[in-house]
């Protein structure tokens, strides 16, 4: 595959990694939603 | 006259002028005065996350990934993803806490946790950094335009403070949003435009690139997680600094401030996060690419990037990177001078006013005291080009024990003075560590702190105390978000 997509998409399932990771933490503390 | 510099320069200016005349017009029409600071609370998604994202592109993610990206390779965008962490941190914590309690600054937020005393000291420290970040980002617009028109550094500093300060004078964080919104499409569209034709103009392409590193025996250049040294001394702490200090600093929280609802800020995240991060892709490709190119290798990696971007590209397409990157460095001088300005009106003079002052007033002062923070740091940067870097870990560090006292306020307990300990010893010691024969004197007797910057030391310090003091502490206030301060609440809420 060519370097420069590669590295985009490695870059993007990086951050996609991240975001559902703290999606994940911050719901299971619970305050995010329990506090509504 | 450099036709590059004309044309980037007239994007702006039809850019700003125009969203500025459009919003003065239907101000006017609507016969009401928008709140500066906040943009009358009711940003939508797009133009929150796009603001989010923008704010916190500056000039490291422009040229600081080129040069990073050059010494150390692909690792050098774990500085992105000490972003998108950031980004996660505010849009679903800080940034909703801010917003549920309807603040406007930070050290109005402190003042709601811990007392007009608290809410006094840490208006005028912010007040100070911001003010000191201000004149970074001056000096970095001059370095952007500079590159562009080959003019000495101090002219083109004031160049840029004159285009940044027009940016948010002329209607607040809501003109900000606007221009935001137009400079992520243009930038977007120009960066993938250009990462796609540089793979038809680089003399191999882009798998000549990965070929010339893999050749010569330093293909973890080409990985993102680099080697193990890399990964510890440089990813975290980057993710160290950038998360601590950032998260409740006042440029980002002002976006936060001005979002329609908290449901607005936790849904941007999934925005916010790809469109600040997928940024660095560009610049950390331009930075490998120029290392494998002796013309532009040559020239150093503080400089082989940005010229490679301008050598290899058709003007056309150089005049809508720069316009783009200039956009990125305006967005975030204007959240940084907006910050300072919002600061001392309504935290300084506001909240020391008797019955405060009326939206008139406060948009007036607001509006002067941008015009003096922008011309104060234009002169200031036209003597002076302190290393941008070391100055903003250095300014940085100040704000990281804010940090602990809002998140220990909100959701632990409360106490006045645990609160006034933590900063006044965080920033006694951040005085010392800046002192460099003291420093030399305890890397002797602990050599391993010798790795420690400001931000790291404060930072470390803050979260020690508040632990340590809170766990201590008698007669502390329940938390404001604790069911136990809410049950105390008449109805109404927080806000």
């Amino acid at each position: 595959m060519n370097f420069a997509l590669e590295l985009f998409l490695t870059t993007l399932g990086m951050i996609c990694f991240l975001v559902i990771v703290a999606e994940v933490i911050f719901r299971v503390q619970g305050r995010t939603r329990g506090d509504k | 006259m450099n036709i590059v510099l004309v044309l980037v320069v007239l994007y702006n200016v039809l850019v700003i002028g125009g969203i500025g005349l459009y919003l003065s017009q239907r101000e006017k029409a609507s016969g009401q005065v928008t709140d500066m600071a906040t943009g009358g609370r009711n940003a939508n998604l797009a133009m929150f996350s796009v603001t989010m994202a923008i704010t916190y592109l500056g000039s490291a993610h422009v040229y600081g990934l080129m040069e990073m990206s050059f010494v150390m390779g692909a690792v050098a965008l774990w500085f992105s993803f000490a972003h998108t962490i950031l980004m996660c941190v505010i849009c679903l914590g800080t940034g909703q806490w801010v917003r549920r309690l309807g603040c406007a600054t930070i050290p109005e937020l402190i003042g709601r946790i811990y007392g007009k005393q608290m809410r006094t000291i840490t208006a005028c420290i912010s007040a100070m950094v911001v003010f000191g970040l201000v004149t970074l980002e001056t000096q970095t617009l001059g370095i952007g335009i500079s590159a562009i028109s080959g003019w000495a550094l101090g002219w083109a500093a004031v160049v840029g403070a004159i285009l940044g300060t027009a940016y948010v004078t002329m209607g607040g964080i809501k003109q900000t949003m606007w221009v935001n919104l137009v400079n992520a499409i243009v930038m977007y569209a120009s960066i993938i435009i250009a990462g796609i034709y540089l793979a038809f103009v680089l003399p191999e392409g882009w798998e000549g690139v990965r070929q010339h590193y893999v050749t010569n025996g330093q293909d973890y250049k080409l990985s993102i997680f680099g080697t193990p040294d890399l990964l510890v001394g440089f990813s975290l702490a980057a993710v160290f600094s950038v998360v601590f200090a950032q998260s409740v600093n006042q440029q980002g929280m002002a976006a936060a401030m001005s979002a329609k609802d908290e449901s607005v800020i936790r849904r941007s995240l999934w925005i916010a996060a790809p469109v600040n991060g997928l940024f660095g892709v560009f610049p950390v490709l331009c930075g490998l690419a120029a290392a494998t190119i002796p013309e532009f290798a040559e020239l150093g990696p503080k400089l082989a990037g940005a010229t490679l971007v301008v050598k290899l590209l058709p003007t056309w397409l150089v005049v809508l990177v720069q316009a783009g990157f200039l956009g990125a460095l305006l967005s975030t001088f204007a959240m940084s001078a907006l910050a300072p300005a919002t600061i001392f009106a309504k935290d300084i003079v506001g909240a020391n006013t008797k019955g405060g002052l009326t939206p008139e007033q406060e948009m007036r002062l607001i509006r002067s005291v941008i015009i003096i923070v922008g011309s104060l740091s234009a002169a200031l940067t036209f003597f002076n080009h302190p290393n941008v870097i070391r100055a903003i870990t250095w300014l940085f560090a100040w704000l990281a024990p804010l940090f602990f006292i809002i998140v220990a306020g909100l959701f632990w307990k409360r106490s006045t003075k645990v609160a006034f300990v933590v900063v006044i010893c965080s920033w006694l010691i951040n005085c010392v560590w800046s002192i460099g024969p003291i420093k030399q004197f305890a890397v002797s007797i602990v050599p391993g702190t010798a790795v420690l910057e400001n931000a790291h030391i404060t930072a470390i310090t803050a979260f020690v105390l508040t632990v340590a003091l809170y766990t201590f502490a008698k007669n502390t206030k329940p938390a404001l978000f604790s069911d136990a301060y809410l049950q105390e609440q008449p109805t109404g809420g927080l806000a």
